[in-house]
């Protein structure tokens, strides 16, 4: 096991890539999780969709969320993997908000193409922003929950809610399978690269070929690997299994999670009864355009 | 007689044709016995059934295979008992047959099979470990309690505080061995079947574990079947073992009886030693000490090619943070035989995969045959350069046709339609796969699929090629197959990087050693180095083979100069001792002759000695007679021998008192009658140094493999051969006749009559 001091685990592995043991959102319990996603996500529309979109408030959370992703080490990964894919979809989003939501009267900039004039007003400017910001604000919360959350964690959490053992071990052994299969996957792809299967320029005829060629491996080793596992499982006795004892660990729910729900519940009324950007004048500062 | 715990009555056994494993029978007419509390070994060729035999045991064949109901007698017949329960047979209805008996035995029977990835089911190693006690119903203490014992029995103690954080993926396939193994130990089986579980480990942990498994059975009430092809574990553990060839039992018996039986050699795996060697103990006994003494291996020691592979200052950092490879330099030479080893995790993988181009975002410096790794377009073009053989060929045959899997490869890499058709069956024939080129790799043996994964790199005619655990999982005989080919590259000039856990294919094969831990370099020489360094070797888990720790006993008594490192090199040995012992007879008349002629040349060169030291008891005749020639009057004798005064080899020159009561101008000469390995004549100079540094020595003959090379000697004689001196005639029949060497009597009585 790699290991980044010696005795010490710092790390654990999760849904995407490792978060930090022992940060925040690492503690959750997974059902928190989800109720933190579904609070929030509501709370960021309801901002996003108002009359005057709440542009501060979804602002606020996404900054909160990529705050909760430093704490738990996993912005690194963000940055390595998706952080170039995530602004380009939301500058992308912007553009397209801009030119076809022709909407307000202060305008900044316009242009014409092809006879059509275009507009960026400050008002649209103005909901551009606030839908970038709470459509990151999601992207970041859904990446932060599987950047946090341990497969493990999830059977768990279903066998503590007295779903029946052999469908949470069904589930454990669909997420062991697919961690298998990306390690096989992994080895095939060196395979292919050692054969000269992967180098150099071609055309995309050849690239799909040789995505293709990756099945004949990783099939047979699949069939393989699932009569293995068929067997294994036997050995434990698992077709006999009577009554089963409870998970030695599983998380329960603590003072952390009732804490960020009831956070999640007053960001939820905030954004319900409120308007941060018009209480703060969030909106004169456009004026300034 | 023991209780019977297992009791097989006349049980044939084939797979359905759906799967792969189809044919005729793999089990045919099997009737065994095991008693309650024995240890007992199932050895056999790759293939020959052993598996399955222990799949029958467990209840898994043939309940878990589906075979048509109709057709149920025509794949299963026979019984299976265990614990006295019938786990499965036939009963007659009607006219068709139906499968009885109890099917899976868990938990009074635990089953570890070889390959730990597909029985890792679950996803952190404390549910992994804990799974089979759930299913028992266990309160949690108990469960716990018996987690943190199997897990000490695998010594794994270390992860226990952290077992709920760690991930399958996080585990090296040694670790997920062990945690396997753990997994059913606490689950106290009555019966524990390990069926080769132990092949991702290396030397000194797979040892580890069969003991802990052993010392199991000694304290409790289990019986233990262990599958393993390694004749030296069975001989340690298993008190009886039975021999497989083609899914029958050819013998059961003792594993002294087993591996001495020459009938059984094409069965089981022995190595050439085992026929020779019984007893370690009367074997050294046995040895002829001054032929030991002599005799020097030959071994391709220099590479005088260009550099194949160039790294400095290699640094490689997983994206947690974790350091793999941890400021690695290093230079291989072309047609080098390189053992990459170390315990698992010690960045093996991830080095090989930098040298073969896969892994980027590495630091330092990296070139192969002088070409700069780390600019893409090399990177592009190192498949063709660099060879990958993996350890699973089931993780890199893509093709359907076992020709058009040759030619993948070199189609990927640009090799023209003619000369691909000329390599793949000149690789085909090289492998011994020609007549199954038109065959689907997937159907192929395992034996077969290796050596096809290793035949289409090898078309591809890289400068190096780095194979992955060769041996890994494979009888003697297909690990043999593999390794000769390997060696034939290698002499055709490919530079070869094998990463392995097999000391004995490291001693056999191998010129130089790597030995990495935590991301670094610990070691890199030859294997007789590296079998020398105990601590070394305890610190990676390392454990020399037999052959190695038997002449490591030789070498540490100071009998043999140097360590003998495979059963071809003692082959040679033993060789050497009995047939190519070579006598030469040096007479009084000629040892005067040369005397007089070396006094000439010292003086002529060095000048009058001071004194002259004579050898006991070889150097005193030639002492004298130098003392006279060259008129020195000063004469010293010194005793300096490897054996003791009992006449037992000792582990040093055990080198008398001497007290010279001269003062040294110009040197002191010592002399003796021959510098054959040269020890003690080191040994002296090093007593004598508390006189002068100017020492100079003169001997009448000297071998070239001493240590020490005269300043003046008369001729020079071949290592292998033994001079007799005329004066030492007596000496020298009584030494002859103490090791019953009939050949050197022979000598002696030809040469001074009886």
């Amino acid at each position: 096991m790699r290991e980044n001091r010696e005795g010490e685990k710092r790390y654990v592995k999760t849904i995407l890539f490792n978060a930090r043991a022992g940060s925040i959102f690492v503690n959750l319990h997974p059902f928190t999780k989800f109720i933190l996603f579904l609070l929030l996500s509501i709370a960021v529309i309801i901002a996003m969709t108002k009359h005057y979109p709440d542009l501060m408030f979804s602002l606020f959370v996404m900054l909160a969320v990529i705050g909760f992703l430093v704490e738990s080490g996993t912005i690194k990964y963000i940055v390595k993997s998706y952080l170039s894919l995530i602004i380009l979809a939301l500058v992308v989003l912007l553009i397209w908000w801009l030119v076809f939501n022709q909407v307000g009267t202060h305008t900044i900039l316009s242009f014409s193409i092809g006879g059509y004039v275009f507009r960026i007003t400050r008002e649209s400017l103005y909901i551009g922003l606030a839908k970038v910001f709470g459509y990151g604000a999601m992207a970041f919360l859904t990446l932060l929950i599987l950047m946090t959350t341990r497969d493990v964690d999830i059977v768990n959490a279903f066998n503590q809610i007295g779903l029946p053992f052999r469908q949470t071990f069904f589930l454990s052994l669909v997420f062991r399978s697919l961690n298998i299969m990306a390690e096989d996957l992994e080895s095939i792809r060196h395979a292919q690269f050692a054969r000269g299967g992967r180098s150099g320029k071609k055309n995309p005829f050849s690239r799909a070929k040789e995505f293709i060629s990756l099945s004949v491996p990783l099939t047979a080793l699949m069939i393989k690997r699932a009569f293995e596992m068929g067997q294994a499982l036997e050995a434990r006795g698992f077709s006999k299994a009577g009554k089963l004892s409870s998970p030695v660990v599983s998380k329960s729910i603590g003072v952390l999670d009732y804490s960020l729900v009831m956070i999640s519940v007053i960001l939820l009324y905030i954004s319900l009864t409120m308007n941060l950007t018009l209480i703060f004048g969030g909106m004169q500062w456009l004026t300034l355009l | 007689m023991a209780d019977t715990v297992i009791d097989i009555r006349d049980v044939f056994w084939q797979y359905p044709n759906v799967s792969e494993r189809s044919g005729g029978f793999k089990i045919e007419n099997l009737n065994l016995k095991i008693y309650r509390n024995e240890f007992f070994g199932i050895t056999g060729a790759t293939g020959s059934g052993k598996s399955t035999i222990c799949q029958l045991i467990a209840g898994l064949i043939p309940h878990q295979i589906k075979v048509p109901q109709d057709q149920l007698d025509k794949h299963f017949r026979g019984e299976v008992y265990v614990l006295g329960e019938l786990v499965s047979g036939l009963r007659k209805e009607g006219n068709s047959y139906v499968l009885i008996g109890k099917g899976s035995m868990a938990p009074e029977v635990g089953l570890v099979m070889q390959d730990p990835e597909s029985q890792f089911l679950t996803m952190s190693a404390l549910s992994e470990i804990t799974l089979g006690l759930q299913i028992m119903g266990l309160p949690r203490d108990e469960i716990m309690k018996r987690v943190k014992e199997a897990l000490s029995m695998v010594s794994l103690d270390d992860l226990y505080p952290i077992l709920d954080k760690i991930h399958p993926s996080e585990l090296s396939g040694g670790q997920k061995q062990r945690l396997v193994i753990a997994s059913f130990i606490a689950m106290r089986p009555r019966i524990l079947i390990l069926d080769e579980p132990t092949s991702d480990l290396d030397s000194a942990g797979k040892m580890e574990i069969i003991e802990a498994i052993s010392n199991l059975k000694e304290k409790g009430d289990i019986t233990v079947i262990l599958v393993e092809h390694d004749p030296e574990i069975l001989k340690r553990f298993a008190d009886r073992v039975a021999v497989l060839s083609e899914g029958r039992i050819v013998a059961v018996d003792s594993p002294e009886s087993i591996f001495s039986n020459p009938d059984l050699r094409k069965y089981v795996e022995v190595s050439e030693l085992e026929g020779i060697i019984q007893d370690d103990e009367e074997f050294l006994k046995k040895i002829d000490i001054d032929a030991a003494r002599s005799y020097r291996p030959t071994r391709k020691e220099e590479y005088a090619g260009e550099m194949a592979i160039e790294v400095k200052e290699l640094h490689y950092q997983y994206p947690d943070g974790a350091k793999a490879l941890n400021g690695i330099d290093l230079e291989i030479k072309k047609g080098e035989f390189v053992a990459l080893i170390g315990q698992n995790g010690s960045g093996k993988s991830t080095f090989s995969k930098v040298l073969s181009g896969y892994l980027t975002g590495w630091r330092g410096e990296v070139r192969i045959f002088g070409e700069d790794i780390s600019k893409k377009k090399v990177r592009e073009r190192i498949p063709a350069i660099v060879g990958y053989v993996f350890q699973n060929p089931d993780h890199q045959i893509f093709n359907r046709r076992v020709d058009t899997e040759i030619e993948y490869g070199l189609r990927n890499i640009g090799v023209r339609d003619d000369e691909i058709k000329k390599r793949v069956e000149e690789t085909l024939a090289r492998v011994g796969l020609l007549r199954k080129r038109d065959e689907d790799p997937l159907f192929l043996s395992r034996g077969e699929k290796r050596r096809l994964a290793l035949a289409s790199v090898i078309a591809m005619r890289p400068g190096v090629l780095i194979v992955d655990e060769p041996t890994t999982g494979q009888d003697y005989r297909m690990s043999r197959e593999i390794m000769d080919i390997l060696m034939e590259l290698n002499r055709e000039g490919s530079t070869i990087i094998v990463i392995t856990h097999d000391m004995r294919l490291v001693a056999e094969y191998c010129r130089r050693v790597i030995v990495m831990k935590r991301g670094r370099i610990i070691f890199d020489g030859k294997p007789e180095v590296l079998f020398e360094k105990e601590e070394l070797l305890r610190e990676s888990s390392l454990l020399a083979p037999r052959e190695v720790q038997l002449s490591k006993r030789l070498k540490q008594t100071g009998v043999m100069q140097d360590i003998l490192l495979s059963a071809r090199e003692w082959l040679e040995f033993l060789k050497f001792e009995n047939e190519k012992k070579r006598y030469v007879l040096l007479s009084f008349q000629a040892m005067k002759k040369h005397s007089k002629n070396l006094s000439r040349e010292i003086m002529s060169k060095a000048g009058k000695p001071d004194a002259i030291v004579y050898i006991e008891r070889g150097g005193m005749v030639i002492g004298r007679l130098m003392s006279d020639y060259l008129g020195v009057k000063d004469l010293y004798g010194i005793r300096a021998s490897y054996y003791t005064d009992e006449g037992m080899p000792s582990t040093h020159v055990t080198v008398g008192d001497i007290s010279l009561n001269i003062k040294v101008n110009n040197y002191i000469l010592l002399v003796d009658d021959i510098s054959d390995t040269g020890k003690t004549i080191e040994a002296v100079i090093e007593k004598l140094k508390k006189y002068t540094e100017n020492i100079k020595v003169c001997t009448i003959a000297y071998k070239p493999h001493s240590v020490v090379k005269p300043d003046f000697y008369s001729y020079i004689v071949d290592n292998d051969t033994w001079v007799v001196f005329e004066y030492e005639e007596e000496e020298t029949r009584r030494a002859f006749e103490k090791r019953n060497n009939e050949i050197g009597l022979k000598f002696i009585e030809e040469t001074f009559g009886k």
